[in-house]
């Protein structure tokens, strides 16, 4: 027993350096999948959502268009995806580990809203996610690699999928012309159309708990972005209060709400759903505009 | 489980079992606990009724047999309603009700391993009426037996003879077993994870457009589909038995190199050995085997084989399966031809001659078209699959395997997996690669624990879990 003992313990020792090493060249040669990098480092301005959010807000366009000083940097995109962070308590809890132990006042926050981001899903995505639950935000984020990180999640150079140091992820590469986006469109819809809109008490209440965690770290925005006029249709039907629902909390909060849902299909988007690569710089700048506009200037 | 097998409960034999069932229950529970219930009212039906039968057996032989055939009634009824029901409820409702049943189906979930514990189940009150076994007092082994986590998901379909006396007497730890089945395990989980998995990938998106792919690559598919099953169900038992030999508990193999094959019936000799074997035991040889005229003997065939199809899920395609399977039987019934290979192919030679390599590739072919129709979601799927392979472009099919970047990687480590089996063959407990040289061994081992790291995928399932 004790040779089997001693041999099993010295093969598991090896086999975890072989793994250690097998990771570290990992994290030094970039092979990550398209979440990694968002579980390196704590940042003081944050952008949070759904996909619409990872792909269609660029940290980089808003810090540039804000003077310098205003807000705390860097600006991280720290958007998912629509069943892995709608507002929650696992949201609300990834979230606090990635601003972190930081004292900074002089955050900016971004918080993207949609009816599928507050909708009242009963399947639950705490269940689906574990990467929000338990990952902790160091680099290299060794359980992350060990973890999730296989070939087969990598986003490889050269394909469509680009996940920048500061969290935007970029879709380029498909085919946008307008019938591609059309059949895309009318793919997406109908998986929306599958799932039942309810607006959910709890997740709005996550919503309230994030936005008064971030307030103590910096200024807070709520904003909804554009989508396709056939999205925005869907959106009206089975949530019509929802500019007014959200308006009433940034009123009550002292927040400032800005909605370009009735800017849906100014901006080309590649499915109905998430802005295109050059659009969502567009908006980007657009929603810088509306920033400095509230911005007192300095 | 380990330490706690070994360390804390390894000089008692009742704690030994008495974990062993614990942790069984909170595998299960694991998965889905609520069939626990069920799970443990299938081990005490049988029990009691292993107590009846062995009672009644020899002074009133007619309650013993009504005994052992509650036990099966009762556990086959169960198996029926959840795993059947709604499949003959929806065939019904097509065939005379437009199609439309909705008010009849049950929507029943399938609770895990159902079909292979009341196997098992069947499998004891039958041998104690034939009087192979005793009847168990102590409901313990019996349900270490039913239960034992290792075998719980997906097999083997261990004997009563076999696994209760283990569970009898106190098992004492041997490094030479503990070793073999880590080598076991881990020979399992480089067929699952390495070989199985990755030719999933390709396996999986040929057949979401079967319509739209060229015969060749549909071949191509077909080919990896077998691959695929072959390393999922043969590493899940190879993980099985090396889990069971770590706690001291030996199970019998459940594949013997079937594709190493030199005919259909010796594949099905090969092949998912403790189910063909049960269905031979508790089916055929009671229908009256091999011992009736030529008739009755393919007529037993075609039942058994149906049933197994049957058994391994409630869709036509798995009937249709078992059928071909037991017809590819008829021709040699029929002619009396029928060769009983009873040693390893191409015995004390390197390689096979040329006429046991074409009896090998043909019985792979065999067995290959064969899984079409298993792999299949439907029939329209499977006729849409042999469709088109029926175009002359699916005799390109072989240079695809070097030509498509994907498969070359997957092409080496099939090859890896045919050179170590090939020369293992011979070897009636061969459990993985072993070398004479001990650096050479632990190299091998940590190469493959680290490509099953590499390779691990954590949405993979075993085929096998589903039935």
């Amino acid at each position: 027993m004790k040779r089997f003992v001693f041999q099993g313990l010295l093969f598991a020792l090896l086999l975890l350096a072989g793994v250690w090493a097998i990771l570290t060249w990992i994290d030094w040669k970039g092979y990550s999948d398209e979440y990694y990098k968002r579980f390196l480092h704590p940042a003081p301005s944050l952008i949070l959502g759904t996909s619409r959010a990872a792909q269609g807000i660029v940290p980089e366009v808003l810090a540039a268009g804000l003077p310098e000083g205003t807000f705390s940097l860097p600006l991280e995109n720290f958007a998912f995806t629509v069943v892995t962070s709608p507002y929650s308590e696992t949201y609300y809890k990834a979230i606090k580990k990635k601003i972190g132990g930081l004292e900074d006042k002089q955050g900016l926050f971004i918080l993207a809203v949609d009816p599928y981001s507050l909708r009242d899903d009963k399947a639950g995505e705490q269940e689906k996610w574990l990467h929000l639950r338990w990952t902790a935000i160091r680099e290299p984020n060794y359980f992350y690699l060990f973890r999730y990180c296989r070939p087969h999640s990598w986003v490889r150079p050269g394909g469509h999928t680009i996940l920048h140091d500061d969290g935007w992820l970029e879709i380029s590469g498909i085919p946008v012309d307008s019938a591609s986006v059309a059949a895309a469109t009318e793919r997406k819809m109908s998986e929306y159309n599958d799932w039942e809109i309810q607006k959910s008490d709890e997740r709005m209440g996550w919503l309230i708990r994030t936005i008064d965690l971030l307030k103590v770290h910096g200024t807070v925005y709520l904003v909804r972005i554009p989508v396709s006029p056939q999205m925005k249709g869907r959106e009206d039907q089975v949530w019509p209060d929802f500019d007014q629902d959200i308006r009433a909390i940034a009123d009550s909060m002292a927040l400032h709400y800005f909605s370009f849902i009735q800017q849906s299909g100014d901006f080309r988007t590649t499915d109905g759903n998430h802005l295109y690569r050059d659009d969502a710089i567009l908006f980007s700048k657009a929603l810088c505009d509306s920033i400095l506009l509230c911005t007192p200037s300095q | 489980m380990f330490v706690l097998h070994w360390f804390v409960c390894g000089r008692n034999l009742r704690a030994q079992n008495g974990l062993i069932v614990l942790a069984s229950y909170a595998f299960y529970a694991w998965w889905d606990w609520r069939f626990l219930a069920l799970l443990a009212g299938t081990s005490l039906l049988c029990w009691s009724c292993g107590l009846a039968v062995a009672r009644w057996r020899e002074s009133a032989p007619r309650r013993a047999l009504f005994f052992n055939a509650l036990n099966i009634v009762v556990n086959l009824g169960v198996l029926a309603l959840f795993k059947y029901y709604d499949f003959f409820a929806q065939s019904f409702a097509d065939a005379f009700l437009g199609g439309n049943a909705s008010g009849i189906l049950l929507h029943l979930a399938l609770p895990v391993g159902i079909s292979f514990y009341t196997f098992k189940a069947l499998a004891y009150t039958i041998e104690i009426r034939r009087g192979t076994i005793p009847a168990e007092r102590d409901p313990m082994p019996v349900m270490a037996y039913i239960s034992f986590f290792p075998q719980l998901l997906a097999g083997p379909i261990e004997r009563p003879q076999h696994l209760i006396p283990q569970f009898k007497q106190l098992r004492t730890f041997s490094y030479e077993q503990a070793t073999d089945g880590c080598r076991q395990i881990l020979w399992g989980l480089f067929k699952k994870v390495v070989v199985a998995d990755n030719c999933a990938v390709y396996v999986n998106e040929v057949w979401d457009n079967v319509g739209g792919e060229a015969g060749s690559t549909l071949l191509l598919a077909a080919i990896l589909f077998s691959v695929q099953i072959y390393g999922d169900f043969s590493g899940y038992s190879d993980i099985s038995i090396g889990v069971g030999k770590l706690l001291g508990v030996r199970s019998r193999k459940n594949f013997d190199m079937p594709y190493f094959s030199r005919g259909i019936a010796e594949f099905w000799r090969k092949w998912h050995i403790s189910l063909t074997s049960w269905f031979r035991d508790y089916v055929y040889i009671p229908m009256g085997g091999s011992r009736c005229p030529k008739g009755r003997v393919i007529f037993n065939t075609l039942v058994v084989f149906l049933l197994s199809g049957l058994w391994h899920g409630a869709d036509w395609t798995f009937v249709l399966w078992g059928a071909y399977n037991g017809l590819l039987f008829v021709p040699g019934l029929i002619s009396g031809h029928r060769p009983r290979y009873r040693d390893a192919v191409a015995q004390g030679r390197m390689l096979p001659s040329l006429k046991e390599l074409g009896l090998m590739l043909f019985t792979f072919g065999l067995a290959t078209l064969g899984w079409i129709l298993f792999r299949a979601d439907n029939l329209q799927q499977a006729v849409a699959f042999f469709e088109g392979l029926g175009h002359l472009g699916t005799l390109k099919a072989p240079l695809l395997f070097f030509v498509t970047p994907r498969i070359r990687l997957q092409m080496i480590f099939i090859c890896c997996l045919l050179v170590a089996e090939w020369t293992g063959r011979k070897n009636p407990d061969f459990s993985g690669i072993r070398t004479r040289y001990k650096i050479l061994n632990w190299c091998l081992y940590l190469a493959i624990a680290i490509l099953v790291f590499w390779f691990w995928r954590n949405d993979s399932a075993f085929i096998y879990q589903q039935f």
